[in-house]
């Protein structure tokens, strides 16, 4: 492993010919306020104009994603006509980009070992988990906005129906696994471990599709065969109301917005149209910290703030996101299409922050642990953990190579640094920094980085000897989820060549090379939007129902607000709260056309 | 100094090189894919191995059996998505540059790929027709971008060999031959049988077409060195 400079502004390089915006582009990533998004009258409608639409449904499904598709199939399978659109060339959203587990509790699976969850334990867990500073186990709702409260009843009630309901429609094949929750220990969380469930392949799906592209392809290949069409590179622009100021149908563009199709919800439009993680202006005013970069489609721009805030939509919980970790200078490149970091690997390694000191436990979840990087500095107006820097040695280098970000043996890998002794490779990471500039807004070193790095690798090292890290438990006995990811992401040969009394920590060594990798903060999308209520209804700023109009997943306010309960809570409640909006959305009475 | 953040490998030539070899994995390929292929097409040959950011872990998490990486997502048969290919693409673009820093200009460069791989080196074709000496796609097809048009639509006469597992890609042989000769590319296709699952199938035909393209001529000794690797 060998670290290489990287300098994207060099002049002596070639002029580069290739513009990443005709791709983006191309992939749906135009802004809506570009296209104009919002609502619309149906008398100022194309379809008023034309006198006739384009299409006529029952419902309308924007997004598929997880929670397009989970509501589409529901639907479907209750006898309505549903017609799903997808703004990029290709379906799936972020769910086909992502590893396809899911977060239901009391699974079947559950039920079949013996494992109890019981209701209000799960919800008081959800509860803490998700408002940490309102929890209060005496008070009414626990203390949560009661709304919330009823969306994690609601989430308890309907996330194994849910995917019960579509594995019995044959759409979707899944397993059981033993992973921890994100916050194992929490004293409300009464079944820590078996509410993630995976996506098992297909017996002859080939190997295309894996994860959550095989989720979206089981739940696609159902459609398909029962008739729900999926209409590509049809971007939903306006929704068409009626003169009751009910959601009856929408516009979308197509042919590069040449060509706007309009489409009748005789009962409902449903919203899967993913977060707002790749609109600049939208992430720079809502998010509530500096945000890198994402690994979503392209088509994560908002689209549902603007429809549903036209339609008078109240918003929610826009300064949150599924949160991980990401290598600064991939983000930086490449700001969309970033790798996450989900598990820091490695035991022989810390994570420094600018003055060389550790500032959480290094196993923790990503989704956790992706928030650590908004501390604020008053004393020097910064953001103190901007970029954290993960150091290790050669020994856990060849151990855990080729598991991301460790590239294999034999390889250079630019966005890994490398020192003889830790003082060169202090000089390397300041290099890398002053490269990089502008972009993380002149973001240096501490002066006192790297005395501070040798007195936190040799206290490490002593915690590493004892097996108990005395600054912030890493690997501790309370903290399952460590060990247990530790291995999955870092794999079975540095865990065997461990021979510390935790696994988690082995001493850094004495003499290098040593390597550093520059950590940024991400998020695989937000999750804030338009709020809807436990039966998946947007609400509008005056908490009453937008009639016709549902939503689910990234593009609306969470049902977990801040937090991420475990391990496929991103899909197991667009699952779930899709499934409630398909259920809901069926019953629905018809609704006026003009 | 690069701009390409590919993590690779670099094999440099024991003598003055004839060639640098850039060699793309393909889907669920790696670093290690195409290795074996290069280093049995001639001994002074350089190699550049990148390899793709995705892997196909889910989640990167352990697995009993590598399910290997992926350049860009490819749902639907024969249409990349836009933005992860051309995150590619872009990434591949800088390796170019980056190789021809390192070389002089006198060393050919010769981009081989296979699968996703052969559809990048395609692309590449439109992208940097002058840097390249010749392209060599095993499998794959010509890409194509709604709304995107590459920079050459003129190949300029690049060497290019198509080599075509007979089984995999039957019928589309003659579609992406005219394709690549409407853009005036010197097209060269062969039938492998297997060569999909078998890379090294294609190290005759490769190396055929490969030896007017190198530096210097093709030593007898060299050929029979390689000849008894393959063996």
């Amino acid at each position: 492993m060998a670290g290489n400079d990287s300098n994207a502004d060099d002049p002596q390089k070639p002029r580069q010919r290739l513009d990443r915006r005709a791709f983006v582009t191309a992939a749906g990533g135009t802004i809506a306020t570009v296209l104009g998004a919002g609502t619309i009258p149906f008398g100022e409608s194309q379809a008023a104009t034309k006198g006739k639409w384009d299409h006529e449904v029952d419902i309308v499904v924007v997004g598929s994603g997880a929670a397009g598709l989970s509501a589409a199939v529901t639907a479907a399978g209750e006898g309505a006509k549903v017609l799903v659109l997808e703004a990029a060339p290709v379906a799936g959203g972020a769910t086909a980009r992502s590893g396809g587990g899911y977060w239901i509790p009391n699974n079947r699976f559950m039920r079949e070992k013996g494992l109890t969850d019981p209701r209000q334990d799960a919800v008081r867990y959800m509860a803490r988990y998700s408002f940490t500073q309102l929890y209060d186990p005496d008070a009414k709702f626990y203390g949560v906005p009661e709304n919330n409260y009823h969306q994690m009843e609601a989430m308890w009630d309907n996330a194994a129906p849910a995917v019960e309901r579509l594995e019995k429609l044959g759409a979707m094949i899944y397993r059981a696994d033993d992973s921890y929750d994100y916050w194992e220990y929490c004293p409300e969380n009464k079944a820590p471990a078996g509410r993630l469930v995976w996506t098992v392949p297909r017996p002859n799906g080939g190997t295309a599709a894996r994860g959550g592209a095989e989720l979206i392809a089981q739940m696609k290949d159902w459609m398909d065969k029962h008739g729900v069409p999926i209409l590509l590179e049809h971007r939903a622009t306006r929704l068409i109301l009626n003169k009751k100021k009910e959601v009856i149908g929408i516009e979308a563009t197509t042919d590069e917005g040449a060509k706007t199709v309009t489409i009748r919800a005789r009962k409902a439009v449903h919203f899967g149209s993913g977060g707002f993680i790749l609109n600049p202006e939208l992430r720079l005013n809502f998010q509530r910290g500096p945000v890198f970069g994402a690994c979503g489609p392209m088509t994560n721009q908002g689209d549902f703030v603007y429809m549903g805030t036209e339609a008078g939509a109240k918003l929610g919980n826009m300064q949150n996101g599924w949160r991980f970790q990401l290598v600064l200078d991939q983000a930086l490149q490449s700001p969309a299409l970033a790798t996450d970091v989900w598990g820091v690997i490695g035991d022989s390694m810390v994570v420094v922050n600018k003055f060389g000191k550790r500032v959480v436990d290094e196993k923790r979840p990503y989704s956790d642990r992706g928030e650590i990087h908004f501390v604020y500095d008053p004393q020097h107006q910064e953001w103190t953990n901007l970029v954290l820097f993960q150091i290790f040695d050669q020994r856990i280098a060849d151990l855990s190579a080729g598991f991301y970000p460790f590239p294999p043996k034999g390889t250079s890998a630019p966005h890994v640094l490398k020192g003889e002794t830790m003082d060169d490779l202090a000089n390397a990471i300041a290099a890398r920094l002053a490269q990089h500039g502008g972009k993380i807004g002149g973001f240096k070193l501490d002066k006192t980085f790297n005395a501070n790095l040798k007195e936190t690798v040799t206290r490490f090292n002593r915690f590493a000897e004892s097996g108990v890290d005395e600054d912030f438990n890493r690997g501790g006995p309370t903290f399952k989820y460590d060990a247990q990811w530790h291995e999955r992401f870092g794999g079975q040969e540095a865990v065997k060549a461990n021979d510390k009394p935790n696994k988690t920590m082995y001493p850094i060594a004495s003499k290098g090379p040593y390597y550093a990798i520059l950590l940024c903060s991400g998020s695989a999308d937000t999750n804030g939007g338009p709020v809807i209520n436990e039966k998946s209804q947007v609400l509008s700023t005056k908490n009453q129902v937008i009639p016709g109009l549902y939503g689910a997943g990234n593009c609306i306010s969470a049902p977990s607000g801040r937090a991420y309960w475990g391990g496929g809570a991103t899909i197991g409640t667009a699952l779930t709260f899709g499934y409630i909006a398909g259920m809901n959305a069926s019953k629905e009475p018809v609704k006026d056309a003009t | 100094m690069t701009n390409c953040m590919l993590v690779r490998r670099e094999v440099a030539a024991p003598n003055d090189p004839t060639a640098v070899l850039l060699a793309l994995h393909g889907h669920g390929g790696g670093v290690d894919q195409l290795e074996p292929l290069c280093r049995v097409l001639h001994s002074d040959l350089s190699l550049v191995l990148p390899q793709a950011w995705r892997t196909l872990h889910v989640h990167g998490m352990y697995e009993a059996e590598d399910p290997g990486h992926s350049w860009f997502f490819n749902f639907a048969e024969g249409s990349p998505e836009p933005a992860t290919y051309g995150d590619c693409l872009m990434e591949l673009e800088n390796l170019v540059y980056d190789i021809r820093e390192h070389h002089s200009s006198k060393v050919p460069i010769i981009v081989i790929g296979i699968d996703q791989g052969a559809v990048l080196a395609l692309g590449l074709c439109g992208v940097v027709p002058d840097y390249l000496a010749g392209v060599a796609a095993i499998g794959g097809h010509v890409p194509k971008i709604k709304g995107w048009a590459p920079p050459y639509e003129d190949f300029m006469g690049l060497p290019s060999l198509l080599i075509r597992d007979a089984a995999a890609t039957q019928g589309s042989d003659a579609i992406i031959q005219r394709e690549m000769q409407d853009c005036n590319a010197d097209v060269t296709l062969c039938r492998v049988g297997g060569v999909l699952k078998s890379p090294l199938l294609a190290a005759a035909p490769l190396r055929q077409w490969i030896g007017p393209l190198l530096r210097a001529p093709t030593s007898v000794a060299l050929m029979r060195d390689c000849a008894a690797v393959e063996d």
